[in-house]
């Protein structure tokens, strides 16, 4: 880790302990930093602490769409952004969420593009749902066809949005993880340390393996791969890796996981909205067997040797 | 190293390319008996040598052309991308190969250079009847004998073993209660009296094993690999490149076979089987992002540890995704047609079965996950 990422994931760590998110978003959103999330190792550095932390805020418009003034609104399920903006006479549908609180103008991605609408008349509700920390907004209403336009196109932002929430899934499967090797190392039963028990070792062990793997992928894959790599490997194999850690966390801690005190509900609630936004890993398999079979096999030279 | 790597890459390509029509007698398994396969693959490992491509990565000192460990795991990778079918006998050379160069240079010397003119094939003795998992138990027995050692055993799951001119096998030269500590690892010639080999009739119907005995064979002081009572440290060194650069040799013909079995998809594939090949392709880009920053560290000299049971256990994972993803696509083909295709794509359906046992089974990577990165409390096996 170069000081320049090390500074991001020490900023990110600082803040989030100190529950100052949203001091969090107002340093990251120095437009001076804007280009340093090119860099994917940046995005790990802030992603999987905000991961770890199953904070709320706005920290994914921050890295995605790199301005302060504009929230993404994003599909409320699957992975097609289009659901999100559908055309009707005379404007555009719009139903999605937002992370955090809705800023004035709205990104919408639409023929490939960005559009910007203001975000005024809209229908805002915050959201409980599966996991209030997230601070949801659910955003309803109709607006004209934007006249303005992000100047980035929608593959971009989907591949950002895609590696940003991969590894803050990471984070989530991570924190999970973490806990459960605690508790498991401390809590005896039938005399010895339940971390003894193999049934029990071998389920962490391979939530271990899955979340090592997929973060392998995020760091061999460079940030110019198409949008459907993004989602459809890298997302998703964060996605059904953190599912993996946290269904083992819950497993192993037994009834303690259950309980509010034992906190691992954020990462379990957190890795499960993570993985549904912009589509879950199981409906991703579907689609990439579907590519395969049209002959865009993801093709394994994303990944060289060198 | 990087430009190296890269540049190494395409140029061996375009080699690949321009002799496309020389290499296409080995585009795929020919069919029939193992040891018609085996003859077969010679005349590719003499082409590949001849040409230098199998020579790189290998110490000089052994009739390689040297270079970083990495360039032979760019052999592996080109030649599955350019359709050409990785011989079998490279994954026993990955495996023997490193351990000769570094704990026994002279034998290296004199064995290197045949084994990748295709002139020669070895086995790896270390498993036996009572020994898999638990290595350590292992009681073949090597005495010392005026200037040698006479040995005395069984051993198991020799890959093309009924093939191979010599072994190192793994063998007890301390008490018979010394565990992990007297072992010896030995470099036998099977053509003396005393060794013999025997195919294991598999249930894939592919004959891969062998079983070894020997009976008072001999063994040179010369033959031993690395020191007397080191066979442990020789066999863990041996394992990180059995695990690690295996795993990537398997990973480029793994996303081959994936090419493939996406093209034979019927039309109107259910939801289902696209899962088990979407699924399928997904395991094995983790699995090559992982393998990758493996071979990289090998190739930097650097000891991966504990960490590569993660590659073990991803690549089983990859195995039997990728064959269950045909198996599912192509269910017809995979239970009642006979051609040759479909009857090469069972055979390894059926082998990939076995990859979550053989070189360590999955669940062992697991316990030394446990054990040694997780920093488990140890427990009753």
């Amino acid at each position: 880790m170069n000081d320049q990422v090390a500074a991001f994931a020490e900023l990110t760590t600082e803040l989030l302990v100190a529950g100052q998110v949203d001091d969090l978003v107002a340093q990251l959103a120095d437009p001076d930093l804007a280009e340093e999330w090119d860099d994917p190792a940046v995005v790990a550095a802030v992603a999987e602490p905000y991961g770890r932390a199953a904070a709320g805020g706005r920290l994914l418009d921050v890295a995605v769409l790199r301005r302060p003034d504009v929230s993404l609104l994003v599909p409320v399920t699957g992975h097609d952004p289009a659901t999100a903006a559908r055309r009707s006479t005379g404007g555009l549908e719009l139903d999605g969420l937002v992370r955090g609180t809705v800023a004035g103008t709205l990104a919408v991605l639409l023929d490939g593009k960005v559009g910007l609408v203001a975000t005024g008349t809209l229908d805002v509700v915050p959201v409980t749902g599966l996991d209030p920390a997230a601070e949801l907004r659910r955003v309803r209403g109709r607006v004209a066809e934007p006249d303005e336009q992000l100047d980035v196109d929608a593959a971009t932002v989907l591949s950002r949005a895609a590696r940003f929430l991969a590894h803050e899934l990471l984070g989530a499967g991570g924190a999970a993880l973490d806990l459960a090797v605690e508790h498991v190392r401390s809590r005896h039963q039938f005399g010895v340390p339940l971390g003894s028990f193999q049934a029990v070792r071998h389920r962490l062990a391979e939530a271990h393996v899955q979340l090592t793997a997929a973060r392998e992928l995020l760091a061999a894959i460079g940030a110019d791969a198409d949008p459907d790599v993004h989602l459809l490997v890298l997302k998703s194999w964060a996605g059904a890796a953190a599912q993996t850690a946290v269904a083992a966390a819950q497993q192993v801690c037994g009834g303690m996981g259950f309980t509010e005190e034992f906190g691992l509900h954020r990462s379990v609630r957190r890795a499960h909205l993570l993985d549904g936004l912009l589509g879950g890993w199981e409906e991703a398999d579907v689609l990439l067997g579907r590519l395969a079979t049209e002959g865009r096999v993801i093709p394994d030279r994303q990944v060289v040797l060198s | 190293m990087t430009a190296d790597l890269a540049g190494h890459a395409r140029e061996l390509a375009g080699w690949l390319r321009d002799n496309a029509e020389r290499l296409a007698p080995w585009r795929r398994r020919p069919p029939g008996s193992l040891a018609a396969a085996v003859e077969h693959d010679r005349g590719l490992l003499a082409l590949l040598h001849e040409a230098g491509w199998s020579r790189y990565g290998w110490p000089e000192q052994a009739g390689g052309l040297g270079g970083p460990v990495a360039l032979r795991a760019v052999l592996y990778d080109e030649l599955a991308a350019a359709d050409v079918e990785v011989p079998e006998a490279y994954v026993i050379l990955e495996t023997l190969g490193p351990l000769l160069t570094a704990f026994a240079p002279d034998l290296a010397a004199t064995h290197l250079p045949r084994f990748l003119r295709g002139e020669e094939l070895w086995g790896q003795g270390f498993s036996e009847p009572e020994a898999g998992s638990d290595l350590a138990g292992l009681r073949t027995r090597a005495e010392a004998a005026g200037n040698g050692f006479v040995v005395n055993g069984q051993k198991i799951w020799t890959t093309l073993g009924q093939f191979a001119s010599h072994a190192a096998v793994l063998a007890r030269t301390g008490a018979p209660d010394s565990a992990h500590r007297g072992l010896t690892m030995l470099w036998v010639d099977l053509g003396q009296p005393g060794a013999s080999v025997r195919p294991i009739p598999a249930s894939s119907g592919r004959d891969e094993f062998a079983e070894m005995f020997f009976e008072d064979a001999r063994v040179d002081g010369s033959r031993v690999i690395g020191e007397v009572g080191g066979g442990w440290a020789a066999a863990m060194y041996l394992l990180q490149y059995e695990r690690g650069m295996y795993a990537w040799l398997r990973q480029a013909i793994l996303h081959r076979r994936l090419r493939e079995v996406a093209a034979m998809a019927p039309a109107g594939a259910s939801p289902s089987s696209l899962a088990a090949l979407g699924r399928a392709q997904r395991v094995c880009a983790g699995l090559r992002a992982r393998s990758r920053t493996t071979v990289l560290r090998l190739s930097a000299g650097e000891n991966p540890g504990p960490e590569i049971s993660v590659d073990k256990v991803l690549l089983g994972q990859a195995e039997q995704a990728v064959f269950d993803a045909w198996r599912q696509l192509c269910w017809e083909a995979m239970a009642v047609d006979d051609g040759d295709l479909s009857s090469t794509l069972r055979e390894e359906w059926f082998y990939s079965r076995a990859s979550t046992i053989f070189g360590g089974a999955a669940d062992i990577q697991r316990d030394i996950l446990s054990d040694r990165v997780l920093r488990l409390p140890r427990g009753a096996r």
